[in-house]
C-alpha cells in the first residue's frame, strides 16, 4: 500500500523530468497527453491505495514510512517520510483526480500555445509539490512542499511572461506566500525548541506538554502560513490577481492544490490546535469576516474569473470556519466538494472565454445560453452546488459546517452560524449574477461578433475540454450524497479518527434545519440576483451611484486592502529611497563632484586593483609570505 | 643506525623549499606544475613519517588521497598546457595575465 503512495508521489516528478529533458523531441500535443497520462496513473495508484486503506481495520488505518533520513543529530531526525491516513488518502484523491481532469482540459485549452511543453511540465510540478506537502510525515518536509507549491504557482501565474500584469501578479503571489512561509518556518522552529521534534507523531504525542501560551504562539505562526497559502484575510490580496495565469492554472490553484493547503494544515495539526482554543476562535472569526467580505466583493466584480476567485476565497473561509469550530471533517468535506464544483466553474468559464477569443469581462458577454447549452447546463449545476442548494454537493458540505456551528452553541458558534447564512445569501447573489450576466440577457455587441463564428467552427469546445466538465458536473451534483444527515455518514466516519480529541458533528435534526434555512437563503439570493440582473435594467447602476455608492466604491476597490498595503509598505520604502537619494546623497556628499557614494566606492576600488595584477607568481609569493609570517608568529608566541 | 623523524622532516622541508622556489621563480607552466608536485610529495613524506611514528595508518591513507587529488590536478594542468600550445600561446606565466584588474 505504501508503495502505491510512493508511486503516486513519484509519477508527477517523473513527468516533470521527462518533459524537461525530452520535451523538445515531443510533438506539442504529446506533452499534454504525456502529462495527463501520468496524472491518470497517479490517480489510479492513489485510488488503489485508498481502497487498500479502507479495507484495513479501522485502528490500523494510519501508516508511516521513511524513505531515507536527511538529517540526524542526537535524538533529532528529519527524513523523507510519508504519513498515510484517512486525510492523506482523501487529499491524494482530490489532488490527483481533479488534477487529472484539469490536465485533460488543458490539452484543449492550451492548444496552439507555443509553450505547451513548459506549461505541462509546470502543471505536473505543481501537482508534485502539493503531493509532497500532503503525504509528508514531518513538518520540515511539509515546509518543503509548501515552498514548492509557492514556486510552482509563481511559474504558472506568470506563465504568459510577456504580459506585465501577469509578471506582477506572479510576484505578488510569491511575496505574499513567502510571508506565510516565514511564519510557518518560525512556527516549526518554535515547536522544535519547545518539543525537540518536528515529526507529526512526535509533536502530537507531546503537545500536551506545551503551556497554552506556547501552543497558541506556535499555532498562530502556523496559521500565518495557512492564511497566506489559503488566501485569507489579511494575506489574501494575491488570489484575485492570480487570474492572470491561464484558466486551467486558476482551476488547479483553486480546486485541487494550493489554496486548500491551509485548511489541510489546520486539519492535520488538529491535535496541536486543540491546545490553543483561542487560536481556533480566531480562525473562525477570520473565516467569518473573510467569507462575508469576499462574498460582498464578488458581487461587484466584472471579470468572470475574478468573480470566481473571490468566491473561492469566500468558500475557503467557510472551510476555515469549519476547522476552527473543530468540525475538521466538515471543513475537509467542503474542501472535497468545493474542488469539484470550483474546478467545474473555472472550466466552464474557460469554455466561455475560449468561445469569446480570450475575453474575460462579463460586460462583453451575455446571451451565451443559446450558443453554449452544454456549458450553460454544467455551469448551472456548479452554481447550484456553490450556492448550497439542497440536493447538490455544496449544500451538504456547507450545511455540515453551519450545522456544526449551531451544535457548538457558543458566541463564536452563533457568529459563525449567522455569518455563514449571510454569506450563503451573498453566494446566491454573486453566483447567479455571474450566470445571468454571462448566459442570459441580451448578447453584447462584442460577443455577437466573435462568438457565433467560433462556435460554428468548433462547437462549444473540443471533447478534451467538454468531458472533464461533464465528469466534474456529475461530482458536483452527487458527491454530497456521501453525507446525508442521518442517512449516510461516509465522510464523518472516515475522517473521525484523524482527530484524537473528537470532532464536532451536528445532530441530524440540526443539520436538516440548517439545510432548510441554507437552501431558503440561497434561493432568496438567486431571486435577488434574478431581480437585479436577469433582464437589463438600471437598478444595479442606480444603487451603485446612489445610496450604495460608498459601499460600492469600497467593494470595487476590494475593501482597500491593496491601497492599505501600498500605504504601509510601498510608499514608505519609496519615500526612504528618495530621501536617501535626494537628501543624504546629494547634501552630505556635496563636496564630491558627482554622485557621492558611487565616487567613494570607485576610489577605494581603484586603490586596491593593483593587487590583482594577473601574474600567478606574485599571488603565490603573497601566499608563501603570508603562511611563512603566520608560522613565524606561532613560533615566536611559543605555542 | 636508524633514521629518526627529524631526518624525514629535514628532507621534507628541503623538498618543500625547492618546490616553492621553483613555483616562485620559474615561468614555464610545465616547470611550475613539476614544482607543485615536489611540494605535494614533500608533504606526503611528512604525513607518512608521522604516521609511522604514531603507528596508525591514517596518515598513509591521507597521503594516498593527496596523490589521487594531485594526479587529477596534473591532468587539468597538463590539459591546459596542451590547449595553450595548440592555440600557439606563449608558455610564460607572466605573459598570461588577461585576468588582471
Amino acid at each position: 500500500m505504501t508503495e502505491l503512495v510512493w508511486i503516486t508521489l513519484a509519477l508527477p516528478l517523473l513527468g516533470v523530468a521527462l518533459l524537461a529533458i525530452f520535451g523538445n523531441k515531443l510533438p506539442a500535443r504529446g506533452a499534454g497527453l504525456l502529462a495527463s497520462l501520468i496524472m491518470l496513473a497517479a490517480f489510479g495508484a492513489a485510488t488503489v491505495a485508498l481502497i487498500l486503506l479502507a479495507s484495513k481495520p479501522e485502528d490500523q488505518r494510519q501508516v508511516t514510512e521513511t524513505a531515507w533520513t536527511w538529517l540526524s543529530a542526537g535524538d533529532f531526525r528529519v527524513g523523507f517520510d510519508i504519513w498515510f491516513d484517512q486525510l492523506t488518502a482523501l487529499m491524494l484523491m482530490v489532488v490527483t483526480g481533479v488534477g487529472f481532469l484539469i490536465h485533460i482540459f488543458s490539452i484543449g485549452y492550451m492548444k496552439g500555445d507555443t509553450q505547451e511543453r513548459r506549461f505541462f511540465a509546470y502543471m505536473n510540478m505543481f501537482v508534485f509539490s502539493m503531493l509532497v506537502l500532503v503525504v509528508s510525515g514531518n513538518l520540515v518536509q511539509l515546509l518543503i512542499g509548501w515552498g514548492l507549491v509557492g514556486l510552482s504557482s509563481y511559474l504558472l501565474i506568470g506563465f504568459w511572461h510577456h504580459k506585465t500584469s501577469a509578471v506582477k501578479a506572479a510576484k505578488k503571489a510569491f511575496i505574499m506566500n513567502a510571508i506565510g512561509d516565514v511564519g510557518l518556518a518560525i512556527g516549526i522552529f518554535l515547536l522544535f525548541v519547545d518539543l525537540g521534534t518536528v515529526s507529526y507523531s512526535g509533536v502530537f504525542a507531546s503537545a500536551d506538554k506545551l503551556s497554552e501560551t506556547q501552543a497558541s504562539i506556535a499555532c498562530l505562526l502556523l496559521l500565518v502560513g495557512a492564511l497566506a497559502k489559503s488566501a485569507q484575510i489579511p494575506l489574501h490580496t494575491w488570489l484575485p490577481d492570480a487570474m492572470e495565469g491561464p484558466t486551467p492554472v486558476s482551476a488547479l490553484i483553486h480546486a485541487a492544490t494550493m489554496v486548500t493547503a491551509g485548511v489541510y494544515l489546520i486539519a492535520r495539526m488538529n491535535p496541536l490546535f486543540f491546545y490553543a482554543p483561542k487560536v481556533l476562535d480566531l480562525i473562525v472569526i477570520i473565516g467569518v469576516v473573510g467569507l462575508l467580505m469576499a462574498g460582498a466583493i464578488a458581487i461587484v466584480q466584472t471579470d468572470i474569473k475574478r468573480i470566481i476567485a473571490f468566491s473561492t476565497m469566500s468558500q475557503i473561509a467557510y472551510m476555515f470556519v469549519g476547522v476552527g469550530l473543530s468540525a475538521y471533517w466538515a471543513g475537509i468535506f467542503h474542501l472535497f466538494t468545493h474542488a469539484f464544483f470550483k474546478a467545474l466553474l473555472f472550466m466552464g468559464a474557460g469554455l466561455v472565454i475560449h468561445a469569446l477569443n480570450g475575453e474575460q469581462d462579463t460586460r462583453n458577454m451575455g446571451g451565451m445560453r443559446k450558443l453554449m447549452p452544454k456549458t450553460y447546463f454544467c455551469f448551472i449545476i456548479g452554481g447550484l452546488a456553490l450556492t448550497g442548494i439542497f440536493p447538490f454537493s455544496g449544500g451538504f458540505s456547507k450545511d455540515a459546517i453551519l450545522g456544526a456551528a449551531l451544535h457548538v452553541d457558543s458566541t463564536i458558534g452563533w457568529i459563525a452560524y449567522v455569518g455563514g447564512l449571510l454569506g450563503a445569501l451573498m453566494t446566491g447573489i454573486y453566483t447567479f449574477r455571474l450566470i445571468f450576466l454571462v448566459f442570459h440577457r441580451r448578447m453584447s455587441p462584442y460577443a455577437e461578433k466573435v462568438a457565433p463564428p467560433l462556435i460554428k467552427h468548433h462547437g462549444e469546445g473540443p471533447s478534451s475540454m467538454l468531458w472533464p466538465v461533464y465528469i466534474l458536473a456529475l461530482g458536483a451534483a452527487f458527491l454530497g450524497l456521501l453525507q446525508i444527515p442521518g442517512v449516510t455518514h461516509v465522510m464523518s466516519s472516515w475522517l473521525e479518527p484523524i482527530s484524537p480529541y473528537g470532532m464536532v458533528e451536528a445532530t441530524a435534526s440540526q443539520e436538516w434545519l440548517t439545510t432548510l434555512i441554507g437552501t431558503l437563503v440561497g434561493v432568496i439570493g438567486i431571486i435577488v440576483a434574478a431581480h437585479l440582473y436577469l433582464r437589463e435594467n438600471d437598478a444595479p447602476e442606480r444603487i451603485r451611484l446612489g445610496r450604495g455608492r460608498l459601499i460600492a466604491h469600497a467593494l470595487e476597490r476590494r475593501c482597500y486592502w491593496d491601497n492599505l498595503y501600498e500605504w504601509m509598505f510601498e510608499r514608505p520604502v519609496q519615500w526612504a529611497a528618495s530621501f536617501l537619494n535626494r537628501d543624504v546623497d546629494a547634501t552630505a556628499f556635496r563636496w564630491l563632484p558627482t554622485d557621492g557614494v558611487g565616487t567613494i566606492t570607485a576610489f577605494f576600488g581603484r586603490s586596491v586593483v593593483v593587487l590583482q595584477n594577473g601574474i600567478v607568481r606574485s599571488y603565490a609569493l603573497v601566499f608563501a609570505v603570508g603562511i611563512a609570517g603566520f608560522l613565524l608568529f606561532l613560533l615566536v608566541r611559543g605555542t | 643506525m636508524s633514521v629518526g623523524i627529524p631526518m624525514f622532516l629535514g628532507v621534507s622541508a628541503i623538498l618543500f623549499t625547492i618546490g616553492l622556489i621553483g613555483v616562485l621563480l620559474r615561468r614555464s607552466p610545465l616547470t611550475v606544475l613539476l614544482s607543485l608536485e615536489i611540494m605535494l610529495n614533500s608533504v606526503n613524506l611528512t604525513l607518512v613519517a608521522f604516521s609511522r611514528q604514531v603507528g596508525g595508518s591514517d596518515g598513509q591513507v591521507f597521503a594516498l588521497v593527496v596523490m589521487g587529488i594531485a594526479a587529477a590536478e596534473v591532468v587539468v594542468g597538463l590539459g591546459l598546457v596542451v590547449a595553450m600550445t595548440r592555440r600557439s600561446m606563449v608558455l610564460d606565466t607572466d605573459e598570461l595575465r588577461t585576468l588582471n584588474g
